[in-house]
């Protein structure tokens, strides 16, 4: 019996453990990566922080290699930031990964039609990589049956 | 015995009158990088000032392009070149901004006790993380959206993890690198990471030269939309 308690005191205690043990690795990301993907546009940021008022246009003009390498828009961050709907994730994301649903939460969260409007591009976009990822699957699974039933 | 008592009494006296401070105003220089899905980046430096009694956040832009964004509690505005080049309805940004949530001391929970969205389900503690799970209050929104963690580190907010419905986590963000000014505790690097098709993009945001209550510049912390 004092066995039987024990065995279940230690398995109660591992289970907790595993639950817990998944929860805090959600909670690491890699820093030197992030720094590697971000590593030109830091370039960038150096190199606007030293020539104050220095705009995209003007770098662009001048043929700057500082922009050379990164394929920049024009447009401000800040926008997205802000206005960048439900829970701080990007309307276009939540369209794009939750379909129609995440078109609902866009519009019920932000009541922006605008928002709503990215995240319904979000969608079709999803709608359409994943139509094409679809003809890729069929032609690779049946181009490859169709070649190996020829090769016999 | 009675000196004691005293001192006592006067670091408790001090005690308070420090935590009566209210922090209202808040301006920072910044940074924003961003890799985007469709292979473009993006970079936004510039100055953000935040009123939290005149309830409006100016972004002073000076790249890519010189640009003035004004989030009230309502509408976000831009101006370029001195002119209004775009209104739209933004309702409850303010509210959930970092700035906001920071200076009404909601930043620790991101503000999620107070949306009525989310409800705390469950707090446990491992390692140096204190990770609280917050479920969709309600059933029909249980259909709509997934749970959110969020961890806190020496009682600071770390991270955030946003799932969908069938529980696939959907983004991430890291808020590193506080600061204390004033008294204030505002994270100067949040780190954000978005999971599209399988492949990771990031959001970096640094924050530089905190200022926290400045009593000057009154005319850009209370920036007077209405004229444009």
């Amino acid at each position: 019996m004092k066995n039987n308690v024990l065995m279940l005191t230690i398995l109660s205690v591992l289970f907790a453990f595993n639950v817990n043990a998944g929860n805090a690795s959600l909670f690491q990301f890699d820093q030197n990566k992030v720094n590697a993907e971000m590593n030109q546009l830091s370039k960038v940021e150096n190199y606007v922080s030293t020539h104050n008022g220095v705009t995209l246009e003007q770098l662009k003009a001048e043929n700057n290699d500082i922009v050379s390498g990164v394929n920049l828009t024009e447009s401000t961050s800040t926008l997205s930031a802000l206005t960048e709907g439900a829970l701080g994730i990007p309307s276009f994301i939540w369209g794009c990964v939750l379909g129609w649903i995440g078109i609902l939460i866009t519009y019920l969260v932000t009541q922006d039609s605008e928002e709503t409007k990215k995240a319904l591009y979000g969608c079709l976009i999803g709608w359409v990589g994943g139509f094409l990822l679809y003809i890729i699957f069929v032609v690779l699974i049946f181009g490859g049956s169709f070649f190996w039933a020829s090769a016999n | 015995m009675q000196k004691l008592l005293l001192c006592l009494i006067f670091l408790s006296f001090v005690n308070l009158l420090a935590n009566a401070q209210q922090h209202y105003r808040i301006k920072s220089d910044f940074s924003i990088k961003e890799n985007l899905p469709d292979g473009t980046s993006n970079l936004t430096m510039g100055t953000v000032y935040f009123d939290k009694n005149n309830k409006k956040i100016v972004y002073s832009i000076s790249f890519p392009t010189k640009t003035l964004q004004v989030l009230t509690d309502s509408f976000f505005y831009e101006l370029k070149a001195n002119k209004l080049s775009e209104k739209k309805k933004a309702t409850n940004l303010l509210q959930f901004s970092i700035f906001n949530l920071a200076l009404s001391s909601n930043l620790s929970n991101y503000g999620l006790n107070t949306n009525g969205i989310f409800k705390l389900t469950d707090v446990s503690k491992e390692d140096s993380l204190v990770i609280s799970t917050w479920e969709p209050s309600t059933a029909k929104l249980k259909e709509l959206t997934g749970k959110v963690l969020i961890s806190q580190k020496r009682r600071l907010l770390y991270g955030l993890v946003f799932f969908d419905n069938k529980n696939t986590v959907l983004s991430k963000q890291f808020f590193t690198e506080y600061m204390n000014v004033k008294g204030l505790n505002f994270p100067s690097q949040i780190t954000q990471v978005n999971y599209i098709n399988g492949k990771e993009y990031y959001k970096v945001t640094t924050y530089k030269n905190i200022v926290v209550n400045a009593t000057n510049e009154n005319e850009i912390y209370n920036f007077n939309i209405s004229t444009y």
